[in-house]
């Protein structure tokens, strides 16, 4: 596809379908309690993903657990309090999603291997089309937040795919041609 | 005579003794497509003896609990209508990039689709009448069977889990089972991932946070636990 909009990702460019729209996406920022909260220098990273995000036209999402202290607010589209790990028992964030006909989902996750990687296995169930960042989400800890991350790409991409930060910074600048500075920069 | 199992990290289950009549044992995807000759994990080129490495320890345990009065036993197998109406279009196009795609033909018939030879289960845990089948289109099983209803509708709130793949499919439906307040037991040598280090990933995290998704026993405690209650029932 000579004129595929994706990021680069793995195990294959992201979105499956090679027609990234910021319309039709979410990015979701998933937290649990005060375990494994982010870093300063993550939290920024986030803080300008969330930004840049929003400039590109992309829906940006809070998936809360309901026990989590309370986080900086960044401006968010729409908050989820999840009474649950996964984030669509006994919400209604698929209905919002519907509703916005969001169809592809961008997960950080903090730390990723509870709210994050369940919603994003409910997610993929439902027929959602996943990217899981790496670098800008936490994890319980360094052998569980890479398994987490493997799981992702076996058998094609088992639930979708994974990549870093600045490919999303990448793909958002393309698709609005934007100036990708606010996002490149942040990485280096 | 209260049951209880030793299991990481805390003594299964946490209300108390087990209850037979409350409690099922899963047997999660045991198909051919995961873990047989021809099938889809074989057809992608992974290795089956990491699929195939729990089914002698959990035909033991399926063998002991089908003695065990009043306790259940639920399968789960995963596949597709055969027009594929109830796959999703990524989920379709992810397989034919590895060259193994869903409904295509393969040694044993149409990959991953409903009665075919590659998507039923594997004789050695095959269901006996009266255990129900769950077939599921997904790697979890809540948000597109009815495995709630009939777990309900038995009474069953323990769930004991065994089956393939730990990291997929086991752990989406542990996950979900867990978040509706199932009580859950991971048995660590009656399943297998494609992937032996994504293996041992799914179990620590299963045991974080004082059992987050719930506790991990190995099926020697599951065994020893619940002989005495067959042996009364054979006796």
């Amino acid at each position: 596809m000579a004129d595929a909009l994706t990021a680069h990702s793995r195990p294959y460019p992201w979105p499956w379908h090679g027609a990234f729209e910021p319309r039709r996406t979410a990015l979701l920022v998933v937290r649990d309690g005060g375990i494994a909260r982010p870093g300063a220098s993550t939290e920024a990273l986030v803080s300008r993903l969330v930004q840049f995000a929003l400039q590109a036209g992309v829906t940006v999402g809070e998936l809360t657990a309901q026990l989590a202290p309370p986080w900086p607010d960044f401006g968010a589209d729409f908050r989820v309090v999840r009474p649950h790990h996964g984030g669509f028992t006994g919400t209604d964030l698929d209905f919002i999603l519907r509703r916005r006909h969001i169809s592809e989902l961008i997960f950080v996750g903090h730390p990723f291997e509870l709210g994050a990687d369940c919603t994003m296995r409910q997610a993929n169930d439902l027929g959602y089309e996943c990217l899981a960042l790496t670098d800008c989400s936490t994890g319980l800890s360094p052998d569980t937040l890479a398994g987490a991350f493997s799981s992702i790409q076996l058998s094609g991409g088992i639930f979708g795919a994974v990549t870093e930060t600045a490919a999303v910074f990448d793909l958002f600048a393309r698709a609005n041609q934007l100036a990708p500075t606010a996002g490149a920069g942040a990485q280096r | 005579m209260t049951i209880q199992i030793g299991a990481e990290p805390y003594t299964w289950p946490f209300d108390g003794g087990l209850e037979p009549s409350r409690t099922a044992l899963l047997c999660i995807d045991w198909q051919i497509d995961f873990c047989g000759k021809g099938g889809y994990v074989d057809a992608m080129g992974y290795d089956l003896n990491l699929t195939r490495a729990g089914v002698e320890p959990t035909r033991k345990v399926l063998e002991l609990v089908r003695h065990v009065p009043g306790m259940h036993v639920i399968h789960t197998r995963e596949g597709h209508k055969a027009d594929l109406s109830d796959c999703p279009p990524n989920k379709l196009w992810r397989s034919k990039q590895m060259g193994a795609g869903i409904g295509d033909d393969g040694p044993c018939g149409r990959i991953l689709v409903r009665g075919e030879v590659g998507w039923d289960i594997i004789p050695e845990l095959y269901p006996l009448p009266g255990e129900p089948i769950i077939d599921k289109p997904s790697k979890g099983a809540f948000s597109t069977t009815d495995i709630d209803l009939v777990l309900r509708n038995r009474g069953i709130t323990h769930l004991i889990f065994t089956g393939i793949t730990t990291d997929v499919c086991v752990h989406t439906i542990m996950r979900e089972a867990n978040d509706l307040g199932y009580e859950c037991l991971l048995l660590e040598d009656c399943t297998g991932a494609t992937d032996y280090g994504n293996y041992l990933a799914a179990l620590k995290i299963v045991k974080m946070q004082g059992g987050v998704f719930g506790a991990v026993a190995n099926s020697s405690a599951v065994i020893s636990a619940l002989t005495p209650l067959a042996a009364a029932h054979r006796a």
